[in-house]
């Protein structure tokens, strides 16, 4: 089967859902911090991390960034990638996810050091020694 | 041939780059010293393009592939498969066991067995900017490399020297550098000499299976044509070669010549080992004439032996053909076939102290003629005992003593003067007082060893004919020895005396090791080979050796007069580049060794590597009292990382007449890179 | 000056007699190399040493008449050994070598009966020779 990386297409303006077990709000700098069990939800992507720090716009409605950190485990029904750390600013669409980044897909896995996912164009860029496993088809 | 299909085994192949783009589509670009792994084969670039829905992929250079380390492409861009067995290299290069190298506009992998290279030039020559025309190499249309067979095929292949074109094949197949054993021409080679004018031998090697070849060389010249066959075969405990060689000249006067030597040997789990070595030859001149073998006499046998601590038991079946001119009209009077056995147990003797031996024996000789005397065939059957045993004294005195009895009956045949049945009984003891002494200091460790003897032989009984002893030498290892004679058939008589002196030293380091050996048999009677009235020649012998590489032996019988009976001397030296073998022997005329003319004959053989590339050898054969050479050898050799060149020339100086002197010359040229040959680690640098 | 027997009371001599196992032969050639070395160094039933050897042996003709005869052959022979104590360490390796020479005029049951005998003496000097060497060994020990 091939690899089929187109599958992190996500549409960035979708409503984001957050649910967590616990959430402090600190009102002076506006930070709303989930921890434990922490699921976000946008389309069909499901993002899960030990804690999710949320960075709202200075308009307070509007989350500007979700800092996700503690092992962080991003899903969409065709893919998944997971690391250490991740970033996630909704406006441009793009995730950045930091430290042992292992992207899964079937037989096939992708290693990096880091891994930036433009949500918009579905392409992912990875760097630092990249690992790559996959079966070839032998076509040619 | 069914298309072996490499099966792709179960692991997954591997990618790794400095960064990895996932584009939509299913397009994947790593970039930054790429590599992708899968069974066997491995690939490196600077940008791979990995589409998993084509399964292909776009690779930019510059490109190693490497199938195994023997078998590598480089290229400047690619369109592989992504089990990299199928696809194109563009502007790209083969190169087979780091020796032969083809590139090509264009490389097709097929089935990542087969590689196939367009409008391609091959060469194994280093190719440098200052030298950009290799010594050698063949442009072709297309060749065809399979990995599996390890063949290269050529297709309208044209031979060039230095840039000019010398040979133009449609077709053409070679053996890649790795195979070591692979049906098909071998190298030829071009020999010539006075009698047969220039000769050319071109050998086709068959392999039968894995433990057995046959090679066929047909040799053309103008005044010959002749097919040689050489078969080997490997056993798992032993091997078999049969040579031979079917020759249609008009050198002499018989139609058809030629030669037949077939050896084999064979060991059984138990020890013992048997086989036979089998020679013959149509003519006394063949086997020189076609420089197969310079043997003035042919041996034939057929044996089976065991030894081990306990004793020995061997038999053994001869055949003699003499290929001596002035030997030819009396052949049916020298001896034709002989046989002989022998079973021998040595025992230690408890009791008594010491070791001993006993021992059964016989030996058939046969000569064709029925004529009296000179057509005598002799019977032996025997039996012969030995004890010996030392005695040490307190004070370092070694007292040895050795004693032997044997018994003979021989039956004669042929021989009017003999009676028959003649029986013997021998006997011979010595005793033996030995004082070694030895000093260790910083130069080595000196051994002084002072030897005497008094010995004592005799004989009881009727003559009995002389067949095997008729060859007698003296030297240090039989000076003590209870008998001089090698065979059975001669017994020394009367009492003996002897002394002798040996001073050995073992150097450390830089001091050579040196020895000398000393002795003299006073009241010996075994005629004057060895003796003036009753005294023997003295034996002296001197070694000397520094370091590994020069070693010098010389050995010398010297009469009552203290003249030279026997002089023979041995100097080698082996250096880094220059090793040289001198051999002098001289041997005074001697009636009772019948030898009317004395031998005084100097050989010496040198090679010499002047470069890392030529080398050179000579080898002559002078005889001193002739004032005049009896052979010369000068060889010339050129190697470097692509060719071997080899030129010899030999010059014998034989005249006699069915053996004229002459002039051979052998020229080979040998390619590096194809069939194993192995090119000389020295790869040229491009020097700027 | 220096000299002590052999056979002397701490002579080499004694520290090998009957004490070296000698590598069994299985040729013509070691048959006769080690019929000389047990009667150089006794028989033994209980080694403290082992001798090993390694017998190489080439013929050239000399003499060779201008009807390409050969008058004399000489035998060249070259015997590396190597002496271990029971534990297999080396206590003493070297290299001896020697030729003896056999003349070819004649009857070939005589030259063959010679050429037997060359061999055979030309071993008797390079177990000689290892004798000493080992002489040597034991001494420095």
């Amino acid at each position: 089967q091939q690899i089929a990386f187109g599958g992190l297409q996500q549409d960035p303006t979708a409503p984001v859902e957050v649910t967590a077990d616990s959430l402090a709000v600190d009102q002076a700098t506006g930070l709303a911090t989930f921890s434990g069990n922490v699921l976000i939800g946008q389309g069909e992507m499901r993002m899960s991390a030990a804690q999710v720090v949320v960075v709202y716009g200075t308009t307070s409605e509007e989350i500007e960034r979700l800092e996700a950190s503690g092992g962080v485990t991003l899903a969409t029904p065709s893919d998944a990638a997971e690391a250490d750390s991740a970033s996630y600013t909704i406006a441009s669409g793009e995730v950045t996810l930091t430290g042992n980044v292992l992207v899964t897909q079937g037989a096939n896995t992708i290693a990096a050091e880091r891994m930036v996912i433009d949500l918009t164009a579905g392409t992912g860029r990875m760097d630092g020694r990249v690992k790559t496993t996959f079966t070839p088809s032998g076509a040619q | 041939q069914e298309r072996a299909q490499t099966q792709a085994s179960g692991a997954p192949a591997v990618l790794l780059a400095d960064s990895l783009v996932l584009g939509a589509g299913n397009v994947l670009v790593a970039a930054g010293n790429v590599e992708v792994l899968y069974d066997g084969a491995r690939l490196t670039a600077s940008r791979v393009t990995y589409d998993s829905t084509a399964g292909s992929l776009a690779i930019d250079g510059p490109i190693r592939l490497e199938q195994g380390e023997r078998v590598v492409i480089l290229a400047s861009s690619a369109q592989l498969s992504d089990d990299l067995r199928n696809g194109i290299l563009t502007s790209a290069r083969l190169v087979l066991d780091r020796q032969l190298q083809l590139a090509a506009a264009e490389i097709n992998r097929v089935d990542g067995r087969y590689t196939q290279l367009y409008k391609t030039v091959a060469s194994a020559c280093e190719v440098c900017a200052a030298r950009p025309v290799p010594l050698w190499q063949i442009r072709a249309k297309e060749v065809v490399h399979d990995s599996v067979e390890q063949q290269l095929y050529f297709t309208k292949a044209t031979f060039e020297i230095a840039g000019v074109p010398v040979l133009y094949l449609p077709r053409m197949r070679f053996p890649d550098p790795e195979l070591s054993r692979a049906t098909g021409f071998l190298v030829p080679n071009i020999r010539t000499s006075t009698q047969l004018g220039v000769g050319i031998e071109v050998p086709y090697f068959i392999t039968l299976g894995d433990s057995a070849d046959v090679t066929v060389s047909p040799f053309v010249s103008p005044n010959a044509r002749s097919l040689g066959v050489q078969y080997r075969q490997a056993f798992a405990r032993g091997d078999l070669e049969i040579a031979g060689a079917g020759t249609f000249d008009d050198l002499t006067d018989d139609r058809t010549r030629g030669y037949l030597f077939a050896s084999g040997t064979w060991q059984t789990a138990g020890g013992l080992t048997y086989g036979f070595d089998l020679k013959t030859t149509s003519d006394i001149a063949y086997l020189l004439d076609y420089d197969i073998s310079s043997a003035d006499r042919l041996e034939s046998a057929i044996f089976a032996e065991k030894f081990d601590t306990q004793g020995r038991a061997l038999a053994r079946l001869y055949h003699f053909q003499t290929l001596r001119e002035s030997d030819i009209d009396i052949a049916d009077t020298l001896p034709a076939y002989y046989a002989t056995a022998l079973y021998e147990r040595r025992f230690s003797a408890p009791g008594l102290g010491g070791q001993g031996y006993w021992q059964v024996s016989g030996g058939q000789v046969l000569r064709e003629s029925t004529l009296d005397e000179s057509g005598r065939d002799v019977l032996r059957l025997g039996a012969k005992g030995g004890w010996s045993r030392d005695w040490l004294m307190p004070s370092g005195l070694l007292l040895g003593f050795d004693s032997t009895a044997a018994l003979d009956q021989y039956w004669t045949h042929d021989d009017s003067t003999q009676t028959s049945p003649a029986i013997r009984l021998s006997g011979a003891s010595s005793l033996t007082l030995t004082y070694p002494m030895l000093r260790a200091t910083s130069r080595g460790t000196d051994v002084i060893t002072p030897i005497a003897q008094l010995g004592w032989s005799g004989f009881r009984g009727d003559r009995v004919p002389q067949e095997d002893s008729t060859l007698v030498e003296l030297d240090e290892a039989n000076l003590m020895a209870l008998s001089r004679y090698p065979g059975h058939d001669a017994s020394e008589t009367g009492p003996r005396a002897a002394l002798g002196f040996s001073y050995a030293h073992a150097g450390t380091g830089k001091i050579p090791d040196y020895s000398l050996k000393l002795g003299r048999i006073f009241t010996l009677d075994t005629g004057d080979t060895l003796a003036t009235g009753d005294r023997s020649n003295w034996v002296i012998a001197l070694q000397a050796s520094l370091g590994a590489k020069t070693h010098m032996s010389t050995r010398a019988q010297l009469d009552g007069a203290l003249e030279p009976a026997k002089l023979e001397t041995r100097l080698t030296y082996a250096g880094p580049q220059f090793e040289a073998d001198i051999v002098h022997a001289y041997v005074r005329a001697d009636p009772d060794e019948n030898r009317d003319k004395s031998l005084n004959e100097l050989t010496f053989a040198t090679d010499y590597q002047w470069s890392s590339r030529w080398s050179s050898g000579l080898a002559v054969r002078y005889d001193l009292d002739g004032g005049q050479a009896s052979k010369l050898g000068v060889e010339l050799g050129y190697r470097n990382e692509c060719v071997a060149v080899a030129l010899g020339v030999t010059r014998r100086f034989t005249n006699a007449d069915t053996l004229e002197a002459s002039t051979g010359m052998s020229f080979s040229v040998a390619l590096a890179g194809f069939g194993g040959t192995q090119a000389s680690a020295a790869r040229s640098q491009c020097l700027r | 000056c220096g000299f002590t027997p052999v056979y002397g009371p701490e002579g080499a001599g004694l520290a090998l007699r009957g004490k070296v196992a000698v590598q069994a032969p299985d040729d013509a050639t070691s048959y006769a190399l080690v019929a000389r070395l047990q009667r150089r160094l006794g028989l033994t039933q209980s080694p403290d040493y082992r001798l090993t050897y390694t017998i190489t042996t080439a013929s050239t003709s000399v003499g060779v008449t201008d009807e390409e005869a050969t008058t004399r052959y000489q035998i060249t022979g070259q015997a590396r050994y190597s002496l271990t104590d029971l534990q297999g360490s080396v206590v003493r390796s070297g290299t001896v070598s020697n030729f003896t020479a056999y003349s070819a005029i004649g009857s070939d049951v005589a030259l063959v009966t010679a050429r037997a005998d060359a061999n055979e003496r030309l071993m008797v000097m390079l177990a000689d020779q290892i004798f000493t060497g080992l002489l040597g060994a034991v001494t420095t020990q």
